[in-house]
């Protein structure tokens, strides 16, 4: 008898749960996530096939040496601590201060490698501890880093130039 | 008999339940279905809008102009002038349907430069793009040659 009461009761809290307002909801609120996971694979998997993200970061560093190193030797006043980079070589100062997304040092040297100035700084800084990172550490995030040098001759003097550029500009979807 | 009449009492119980809340009104089943079924509308135009946007290739053409144009900035000198060959581009915009009230496609939209911020958008669709910095303090001006299917650059 108790038995059979028991039976009665769990098959009216079945027909209960499928009738009630509430199991809806459950219902309704569970379909919602489901959604979210397959809308979330979907557009995972559609970037994946068609969106191959073109990473430019090395090709950029590798303009920005150049056009360093190009202004640098075209510039007789290179080693006057009032050489303002950013004037000289057309760089956009605001890019480098507030965008955190380049970096270059340009260090001038003699021949016994002693430096003849302060090196000229621009950019994130910390760049450049994650390019000497980069060979030893393999991580996605980090900037892409370009070094490359040029010997000039400046007052029967020659001068060492070693530049080092650094970008991770990744660019952005705007709506 | 002493459970079937207790199972047709509750049974009653319920059904008074379902159709009248504690109150005694009656249940408003309407509007979650609505707010069901709107919600399911929209997800589902979205995925299909995003599948559709892609699948044509204008988000990877956007960015892909978009890095080109910026690192051709980038490595040119005042003065120079550059042509970019923009057919793809023209093709897509087409395709999306980018035209203005006479039925011209909208060259002056597909690539804008904001020389201030130094900020280059490609947008190859009728809402959205993609952006991308150059770092030059240059003077840049765009021109397009639509029967060459190109974009010219003139950079000051």
């Amino acid at each position: 008898m108790l038995l059979k009461s028991k039976k009665i009761k769990l098959e009216l809290f079945r027909d209960n749960l499928l009738k009630d307002c509430r199991g809806e909801k459950i219902l309704s609120i569970y379909w919602f996530f489901v959604l979210g996971v397959v809308g979330l694979g979907v557009v995972w998997g559609v970037l994946a096939f068609y969106g191959a993200d073109s990473d430019v970061r090395i090709l950029e560093a590798n303009v920005l040496s150049e056009k360093l190193l190009r202004c640098v030797s075209e510039n007789e006043n290179i080693l006057d601590e009032s050489f303002d980079v950013f004037v000289e070589c057309d760089l956009d100062k605001n890019i480098f201060e507030e965008e955190e997304i380049f970096y270059f040092r340009i260090s001038f040297l003699n021949e016994d490698e002693e430096k003849l100035r302060e090196d000229i700084l621009g950019g994130v800084y910390s760049f450049e501890e994650t390019c000497e990172l980069t060979g030893k550490v393999e991580a996605k995030e980090y900037p892409k880093c370009v070094e490359r040098g040029r010997v000039l001759s400046l007052d029967s003097q020659r001068v060492y130039v070693k530049v080092l550029a650094a970008s991770n500009q990744r660019g952005e979807i705007f709506k | 008999m002493k459970a079937i009449t207790h199972r047709h009492r509750e049974a009653r119980k319920m059904k008074r339940g379902l159709l009248f809340d504690k109150r005694g009104e009656k249940n408003d089943m309407i509007s979650p279905i609505i707010i069901y079924t709107i919600g399911n509308i929209l997800f589902f135009t979205f995925l299909i809008i995003f599948i559709a946007r892609v699948s044509t290739g204008t988000l990877n053409s956007e960015q892909l102009y978009a890095k080109e144009i910026a690192l051709l900035i980038d490595g040119a000198t005042p003065g120079m002038e550059l042509e970019i060959d923009f057919t793809e581009g023209y093709k897509i915009a087409s395709k999306n349907n980018v035209v203005d009230l006479k039925g011209n496609l909208e060259v002056t939209k597909l690539v804008k430069i904001d020389n201030e911020a130094n900020l280059l958008m490609v947008s190859l669709s009728s809402s959205g793009g993609y952006k991308f910095h150059f770092f030059s303090d240059y003077e840049v001006g765009v021109g397009f040659k639509l029967n060459e299917d190109k974009i010219v650059l003139k950079i000051k």
